[in-house]
């Protein structure tokens, strides 16, 4: 049997061929004529099938023709329309991807800024806490007993040093009250010079009257009796010269002894106002001490409290360097993106395939850049779609710190 | 005379926080940006530790380490690493280099004290 391939074009011939035989052999039958008639009726209608068949295949191919025509003006024009959809879409990310590059550096610049001038801030405050906390340490608890004891023997001192210079005004005082009262005998003395001196002129007078009436024989006596009148005399003068002398001295001390006592008495007046001015002082200065001493008490009680609120700050202020390096790793992975695109950009659509965009290496490069365990893992929980876990659990001390 | 540390970190919060935890436990401080800015300052000056950043630009801490420890100055000079990683691989890299611990950002500072007493030479 021949091996007729069955293609379109062959069924196009062959079928009405055949069916013209089938017909020509059944006309010819039916109609009983003979063999030769029957087969130049079949030939002729076999041959005239074929000719038909032909005509139909060419009209067939001809309307197919045209129709791919159309489609393929379609399917060109859409290619063009996804092409320049596809270059406008990679311009988008080639446009926007350094605006928000550039959002990121300005956000990380923008902290570290403000975190350096808070944390240099904070430095000094802890600094200067940490000053006054350990001076108040070292302190004996006895500073202030002592600056009290130490002024209050100065100023006492001073008192002291003013009442001895009073004392001795006192002492001095005394002393002249005592010259006052030799004086006083000074003078008693000086009258009884002057009482002496006028009975010695008394005594000269009678003797000079018994003289007179021994005649010339006392004469010589009478003599004697002048000049102790004249002794008598010159006694007396110097009696009323000596209590003259002596109430002027007396006046003088009198008046210096005045003086002297009210100024002394003023003096000790004023000295016990200082004392009690001092007492008054010193009892102000204790209590504002002891009001000082019972604040730092309470910062020392604190102490403990303080320094793990400044460790805990000095902990919390390490965040910046993580955003840092988190933005830092933002930005590469953009640039990743924005490489991508730029890489393919250059490459026609035609010769472009989903292989050329190696999405799983990209995102292990981006593995490979992270430096903190929970970018990681928010990285993994992102692309598997699961919700990310924030752990805000302390971490083991044993996970921070490691000795080799 | 008061011991000296030198702290190695880009980031200048951070250098900020351990100078302030080490300077209020008595020690001396000098500070470098990165590895290469840190060899530019170790040039004979003596230390007692080494504390460095991992992730820095210009030279990280890990070949820092190896290179300070082929110095002759700084060969028994503990050193110490203090990041943001955690990953064992990275831990064994910097051991393999010399460091003597390794302490993770962000650290509390009684920790990094603790640290510091242990591998400070007497």
């Amino acid at each position: 049997m021949l091996k007729i391939k069955m293609n379109s074009q062959n069924v196009f011939y062959l079928f009405p061929g055949v069916m013209g035989l089938i017909a020509a052999c059944l006309v010819s039958w039916l109609s009983g004529a003979s063999i030769v008639i029957s087969l130049v009726v079949a030939a002729v209608l076999a041959v005239n099938g074929v000719v038909v068949g032909v005509y139909l295949f060419k009209i067939l191919q001809a309307d197919l023709a045209k129709q791919a025509e159309i489609e393929k003006e379609q399917t060109d024009a859409l290619y063009e329309r996804t092409e320049s959809y596809v270059s406008v879409f990679e311009q988008l990310f080639i446009d926007v991807i350094p605006v928000i590059s550039n959002q990121i550096d300005m956000s990380k610049k923008h902290t570290e800024q403000e975190v350096l001038t808070l944390s240099e801030k904070f430095s000094e405050m802890a600094a200067q806490i940490g000053t006054l906390v350990s001076g108040q340490a070292h302190d004996d608890g006895h500073l202030i007993e002592n600056l009290l004891a130490g002024t209050e023997e100065i100023l006492n001192g001073v008192v002291g040093q003013l009442s001895a210079i009073n004392e001795a005004g006192q002492a001095m005082i005394e002393e002249v009250r005592q010259l006052s009262n030799e004086s006083s005998q000074l003078d008693k003395m000086a009258l009884e010079v002057q009482e002496v001196a006028g009975n010695i002129h008394l005594l000269s007078l009678n003797a000079a009257i018994e003289a007179a009436r021994a005649g010339d024989q006392g004469s010589g006596f009478a003599v004697v009796a002048s000049e102790v009148r004249n002794l008598a005399n010159t006694s007396s003068e110097t009696g009323s010269r000596i209590s003259k002398t002596v109430e002027s001295i007396n006046a003088a001390m009198q008046s210096t002894l005045n003086t002297a006592e009210i100024t002394s008495n003023a003096d000790k007046e004023r000295i016990h106002l200082s004392e009690t001015y001092i007492a008054k002082v010193l009892s102000d200065i204790e209590s504002t001490l002891v009001s000082f001493k019972n604040n730092t008490d309470a910062l020392t009680e604190n102490n403990a409290q303080i320094q793990t609120d400044i460790y805990s700050v000095m902990t919390a202020l390490q965040f910046q360097d993580r955003v840092s390096q988190m933005l830092d790793h933002a930005t590469h992975n953009l640039s990743d993106l924005s490489s991508v695109a730029e890489k393919n950009r250059a490459i026609s659509l035609v010769e472009r395939s989903p292989e050329s965009i190696q999405v799983g290496q990209l995102m292990e490069e981006m593995e490979k850049r992270y430096t903190m365990p929970d970018e990681l893992l928010q990285h993994k929980a992102t692309v598997s779609g699961e919700a990310v876990v924030v752990d805000d659990a302390e971490a083991e001390e044993d996970d921070e710190l490691t000795f080799f | 005379m008061a011991k000296t540390i030198m702290i190695v970190d880009d980031s200048a919060s951070i250098r900020q926080v351990v100078s302030l935890t080490l300077k209020g436990a008595g020690f001396d401080v000098i500070s470098a940006v990165d590895g290469k800015d840190a060899l530019g300052k170790l040039d004979g000056v003596k230390i007692n530790l080494l504390i460095t950043d991992v992730n820095m630009p210009n030279m990280d801490g890990i070949t820092l380490v190896q290179e300070a420890k082929k110095l002759p100055a700084y060969k028994f000079t503990p050193m110490m690493m203090l990041t943001t990683e955690a990953s064992d691989e990275k831990k064994q890299a910097g051991r393999a280099a010399g460091a003597k611990a390794w302490l993770v950002k962000p650290f509390q500072p009684p920790m990094l004290l603790k640290a510091v007493s242990k591998l400070m030479l007497p």
